[in-house]
């Protein structure tokens, strides 16, 4: 077998003509006396004459073109690497120019718009004496408020959505406010600060509301009168002179908002803001003795809070700003002078850097 | 006073060479049209594919006039020519392969050219007092499958039976393109065909 393998390898090597002279009389020998080897060589030689019949492709006609188009492409002088790199950037000192004020210009956009944020992060952030969580105000008004900015429990709004929300709902929602507590006291009156009172919402704008929570301020509800309990209703000429009372004060507060909202903005923008329940021992000269007390420590009596405090209810507020390093010292001296009501926290007590906003009420 | 050209459409591919060392593009086009066919037909029978064969002839004609600088002439151009398209064959014989594995499943995968009439040549009307059309059919399909058959030979027997049968390239220069021995030509060689007899005594079907 192995001899008819040598063999067959050189009837392949015969069909081109290859074979030494001593090779072909083996095969020719082989051949005479292998039956197998005959007819492996028939069909070696069959198969052999078609492949060597198989046609030869033609090229395309674009072929020959295609490739010396590609070959006149290689030869097309190639820039070096340096040509290539820093030529455009020496040959182009304008596109340097232009690229580095646009990135310069992107990144101041960017490091601009980011204080901001922080900034207004660190506004809603500030410590307030009268912070309370989202959802557990027991004031209507906040809880409407929160209600309408979709507030959810435990995420406060922004001070900006809260001041929106009130300029914006503040008469639909003082007749509504009036008209509910008329329900309950038989006239339109808040019920006046109190030590068993829960302290006041946080305020992030209560600056720009004194004028309206003081406008709006009624005396505080009398007891009611015989033969009407359970707070019956008032006598007619009261509840006119109460009206009366309520559009005067809505007047002038309406006629002031303007010019006191754009400071009260621009103040709420700029200083964290603070409120304080106090208590004087001697409200007759509390105004007096806290401005004496505020001039003394270099604060300032904002004007609009100075009017809005009305002779003829029984809520006085004063709006003041202060360096904040000289708060836990006020806080001092106005316990000296009376009883300070709100939460005494520890924000509150030490002492910060800048200017803050108060809001005294007593 | 001109000097005349060193070179035209009837020089040898050595003068042709000569004269694109000198800085003519021209010799260079010559010898692409000159060689093209074979090539193309090399790449062909390699790849089984018309336009991946156009493709390896273009590629390998670049390659050449890249490296043309380095040929110096101790084999002849034909053979330096053939051993780059092989090599250029081989290369794009293995990136099929390896895209044929990624596609292995795919629908979309366009049916191999061996396993139909493909290329235009295929389709040449015949001339004028061609054999008839059973003939036609018969001659026709005993080509494809006698193509089936070295489609389906292993690259490195399928490369020597078509540098011997169908480019007659002599033992000695098969064995310089392919770096090998003239034995180990004449063994693949043998191999090879032995691999189409079987394969067209099964009827084309490939073991």
């Amino acid at each position: 077998m192995t001899a008819c393998r040598e063999i067959q390898e050189l009837m392949s090597t015969a069909l081109d003509q290859a074979l030494s002279a001593g090779d072909q009389a083996r095969l020719a020998s082989h051949l005479s006396s292998c039956d197998a080897c005959r007819v492996f060589q028939n069909e070696l030689q069959e198969s052999h004459q078609l492949v060597r019949g198989v046609e030869a492709i033609e090229p395309p006609l674009w072929l020959a073109s295609r490739i010396m188009a590609r070959v006149r492409a290689e030869a097309m002088p190639q820039p070096s690497f340096w040509r290539r790199a820093v030529l455009p950037i020496l040959l182009k000192p304008q596109y340097q120019v232009a690229t580095l004020l646009l990135v310069g210009a992107t990144s101041f956009y960017l490091i601009r718009n980011q204080s901001g944020s922080v900034q207004d992060g660190s506004g809603r952030d500030q410590p307030s004496l009268q912070t309370a969580p989202v959802g557990t105000s027991t004031n209507p008004e906040d809880k409407a408020i929160e209600e309408a900015a979709g507030a959810r429990p435990g995420i406060p709004p922004r001070p900006t959505e809260q001041r929106r929300l009130r300029e914006v709902d503040a008469p639909s929602r003082q007749e509504g406010e009036a008209k509910e507590k008329k329900d309950v006291y038989g006239f339109a009156a808040p019920p006046p600060p109190s030590a068993a009172s829960p302290a006041p919402e946080a305020m992030p704008g209560a600056l720009g509301r004194v004028g309206d929570d003081i406008g709006f301020v009624a005396p505080k509800p009398a007891t009611p009168a015989a033969g009407a309990p359970g707070g019956g209703p008032a006598s007619s000429l009261e509840r006119d002179a109460r009206a009366d009372l309520a559009a005067t004060s809505k007047k002038a507060a309406a006629a002031e908002k303007p010019r006191a909202k754009e400071e009260v903005l621009e103040d709420s923008a700029q200083a964290p803001r603070f409120y304080i329940q106090w208590e004087p021992e001697h409200p007759d000269r509390a105004r007096q003795l806290l401005e004496q007390e505020l001039a003394d420590l270099g604060g300032t009596v904002l004007p609009e809070d100075r009017r809005q405090s009305s002779q003829q209810t029984q809520v006085h507020a004063l709006g003041a700003r202060l360096d904040g390093r000289r708060l836990p010292e006020l806080l001092a001296r106005l316990q000296r002078l009376g009883t300070v009501r709100s939460p005494q926290t520890q924000q509150s007590q030490s002492s910060r850097p800048g200017q803050v906003n108060l809001l005294i009420r007593w | 006073m001109t000097s005349l050209p060193r070179w035209n459409e009837e020089s040898d591919d050595g003068e042709l060479v000569a004269a694109f060392r000198t800085g003519e593009l021209g010799a260079f086009e010559t010898l692409v049209r000159r060689h093209q066919k074979a090539m193309l037909n090399v790449a062909y029978r390699m790849l089984g594919n018309h336009e991946e064969a156009c493709e390896v002839a273009q590629d390998a004609f670049v390659a050449a006039y890249k490296g043309l600088a380095n040929f110096r002439g101790e084999a002849r151009f034909t053979t330096w020519l053939t051993t780059i398209t092989l090599n250029q064959a081989r290369n794009r014989i293995e990136h099929l392969a390896s895209r044929r594995r990624h596609e292995a499943y795919s629908l979309d995968a366009p049916r191999r050219d061996s396993e139909g009439g493909h290329d235009e040549a295929r389709r040449e009307d015949p001339p004028s007092g061609a054999p008839s059309a059973l003939d036609l059919l018969e001659t026709q399909a005993l080509r494809q499958r006698v193509e089936k058959c070295i489609d389906a030979l292993p690259p490195d027997f399928r490369e020597v039976l078509v540098l011997r049968d169908l480019r007659d390239h002599s033992y000695e220069e098969i064995g310089t393109m392919l770096s090998v021995r003239e034995g180990t030509v004449k063994s693949r060689l043998f191999r090879a065909r032995e691999g189409v007899k079987d394969c067209l005594k099964r009827g084309g079907e490939a073991p």
